[in-house]
C-alpha cells in the first residue's frame, strides 16, 4: 500500500466539495473576515520595558511564594533564565525551555507567574481527562506566530522525579504564548478533553483492569453493564491492502461475535469499543483472541 | 511587494484555499479543528502579506505557516471562531470532507504514526502534498540539501520501522510514486 491510501482527504475530493470550493460561503465569509481585520506589522514588538516590569513584580512574587530565581538580566528579553515555585521549574536558554511540573494541582496562576518570570506569556487551563492522567501535563504548546523556518519540539527527558519533565525547543526571536493544559478529574459523565496523549496513554485493551481485546461483544456487554458502563460502537472494517475504517455506529449494527480491537474511555460512565467481525482479515491481523488472559 | 494588498492577498487566497484546507483536513482529527488551521494561516497571510513570495512559492509559504499553526492547535483546543462558523458548517453537510474521524488501523499507519513528527511530516509532505525536496525546503525553511537528507534518513526510519512490524515493504510501500 501507498502512505498516499492513509490520507483522510485527497485534493480532488477537496476540490469536488462545495466547501473546497473558493467561491463558496464558507470560504468567502472567512476571507472577508480576515481582509476586515486591520493589517498589523507581523514583528511583536520588543516588550523590554513590559519584561522588566513584570521582572519587578515576579521578584516581589518571590518573596511571597518562596520561588527560586536564577541568572537576572537576561540580555535578549531582559528576564531571568531560571525560575521555579511550588508549581513549576523552569529554566530558559536561547532557543529552548526546560520544564519540570513540581505540583500540577497548584493554583494556576503560579504556573502564569512562572512563566512569566522567564518573558513568557502563559495560558494555563485544566481539561477532563480519566483518572490515571489526572495532574499530567498536556503542552506546553507555543500559541502565536513563529518566525519561518523555525518549528517546535518537545523532547521528554525520560524518567522524572517530578510530574512532567520536558524540554521545548523553540525561535530565538518567539514573543507568543505558551500554553499548557492539566489533566482534572471530570465531572460525572462528562466527556473527556480529546488530547492525544490520552489516546496514547490510556490502556487500550483492558476496561479498568478488565481485558476486553480479543473477546466477542457477547462476552464483554454484561461485565462492562454490570460495572455501570454505557457503550459506543465503532464498527471497524477492513480493506485488502490492510488498512482499515471505524466508523461510529449504533448498537444495532452490531453483533454479539463481533470482536473487540480496542476501548477507550469517553468519560466516566461510557466506553469506546472499537470492534470487527471475526471474518475481516484485519481481525487475522490484528488482533489475537489467545494473547488476551484474565 | 508594492502592490494593492487587499488585491494580492485575494489572489493568494483564491489560489492556495484548497491546498491549505487540504493539508489542514489530512492532519487534524476533526473538520471543525481544521478549519481553524485554515482561518489562522490565512490571518498569518493577510498580516503579513509584504512576506509571502510571489508565484507558487506563496504557496509553499503557506504550507510551512499551516505546519507551525498545526503545531501549535492542541486536538483538545477548540476555537472555533465565529468566522469559521460557515465553513464548518458546510464541512458538517459534506458527506466526504465532514466524516467523522476514524481511526486507521493499518499497520504502515501505524508504523508511520511511530516516527517522529518531523519525520512524518517529511513523508506526508511528499505523499500528501506532492512535493518534491526543493518545495519541501521551501516549506521547512532549510536548503534543498538539508531537505534531501532529512528525507533519506525518514525514509530509512520509515523502512526500518515496516521491517520490524514484519510488513515486507519492498514493492508495497510507495513514496512519491516511488517504491523504498
Amino acid at each position: 500500500m501507498n502512505i498516499a491510501d492513509l490520507a483522510r482527504v485527497r485534493d480532488e475530493d477537496v476540490a469536488r466539495d462545495p466547501a473546497g470550493q473558493v467561491s463558496g460561503a464558507g470560504a468567502r465569509a472567512l476571507m472577508e473576515s480576515i481582509m476586515s481585520e486591520a493589517r498589523e506589522p507581523a514583528a511583536v514588538p520588543r516588550r523590554r520595558s513590559v519584561v522588566r516590569r513584570r521582572l519587578t513584580l515576579g521578584a516581589f512574587a518571590v518573596a511571597l511564594t518562596t520561588a527560586l530565581v536564577v541568572g537576572f538580566g537576561w540580555p535578549r528579553f531582559g528576564s531571568v533564565t531560571e525560575y521555579a515555585n511550588a508549581a513549576v521549574s523552569l529554566k530558559r536558554t536561547d532557543d529552548h525551555l526546560t520544564v519540570v511540573v513540581n505540583d500540577p494541582n497548584a493554583d494556576t496562576t503560579t504556573f502564569v507567574e512562572a512563566f512569566r518570570a522567564v518573558g513568557l506569556d502563559a495560558v494555563v487551563d485544566r481539561i477532563p481527562v480519566p483518572p490515571q492522567l489526572v495532574g499530567k501535563m498536556f503542552g506546553p504548546d507555543l500559541v502565536g506566530e513563529l518566525p519561518p523556518g523555525t518549528g517546535v519540539s518537545y523532547r521528554p527527558e525520560g524518567p522524572c522525579g517530578s510530574a512532567w519533565c520536558g524540554e521545548v525547543t523553540f525561535s530565538k526571536g518567539y514573543t507568543g504564548k505558551i500554553s499548557l493544559s492539566i489533566g482534572r478529574e471530570a465531572a460525572p459523565g462528562e466527556p473527556y478533553a480529546r488530547v492525544s496523549t490520552v489516546n496514547e496513554t490510556v490502556d487500550t485493551s483492558t476496561v479498568d483492569g478488565y481485558p476486553v481485546r480479543g473477546k466477542t461483544v457477547a462476552e464483554v456487554r454484561p461485565e462492562l453493564e454490570r460495572r455501570g458502563l454505557k457503550i459506543q460502537y465503532v464498527l471497524v472494517q477492513g480493506n485488502p491492502d490492510g488498512t482499515g475504517v471505524g466508523t461510529p455506529v449504533g448498537p444495532e449494527r452490531i453483533e454479539d461475535g463481533h470482536r473487540v480491537m480496542m476501548t477507550r474511555p469517553y468519560s466516566s460512565d461510557t466506553v469506546v469499543l472499537h470492534v470487527i467481525p471475526e471474518s475481516d482479515p484485519l481481525f487475522r491481523n490484528d488482533v489475537d483472541p489467545g494473547s488476551t488472559s484474565e | 511587494m508594492g502592490r494593492d494588498p487587499e488585491r494580492r492577498f485575494v489572489e493568494i487566497y483564491e489560489s492556495t484555499y484548497g491546498a491549505i484546507l487540504g493539508y489542514a483536513l489530512r492532519r487534524c482529527p476533526d473538520p471543525d479543528d481544521a478549519t481553524d488551521v485554515v482561518a489562522e494561516t490565512f490571518t498569518v497571510a493577510w498580516r503579513r502579506i509584504d512576506e509571502v513570495p510571489a508565484g507558487d512559492d506563496a504557496r509553499l509559504w503557506l504550507f510551512g505557516v499551516a505546519r507551525r499553526v498545526l503545531a501549535n492547535h492542541r486536538r483538545g483546543e477548540r476555537r472555533h471562531e465565529q468566522r469559521t462558523a460557515a465553513l464548518r458548517e458546510q464541512l458538517a453537510a459534506s458527506p466526504v470532507l465532514g466524516e467523522p474521524p476514524v481511526e486507521d488501523y493499518s499497520q504502515v499507519g501505524r508504523v508511520l504514526r511511530s516516527l517522529s513528527d518531523d519525520d512524518r511530516e517529511l513523508l506526508t509532505l511528499v505523499a500528501w502534498e506532492n512535493l518534491g525536496t526543493r518545495e519541501i525546503a521551501r516549506v521547512l525553511g532549510i536548503s534543498r540539501n538539508t531537505a534531501a537528507v532529512r528525507l533519506y534518513r525518514a525514509r530509512r526510519r520509515l523502512a526500518r520501522g515496516l521491517a520490524k512490524a514484519g510488513i515486507n515493504h519492498v514493492g508495497s510501500v510507495a513514496v512519491e510514486g516511488n517504491t523504498l
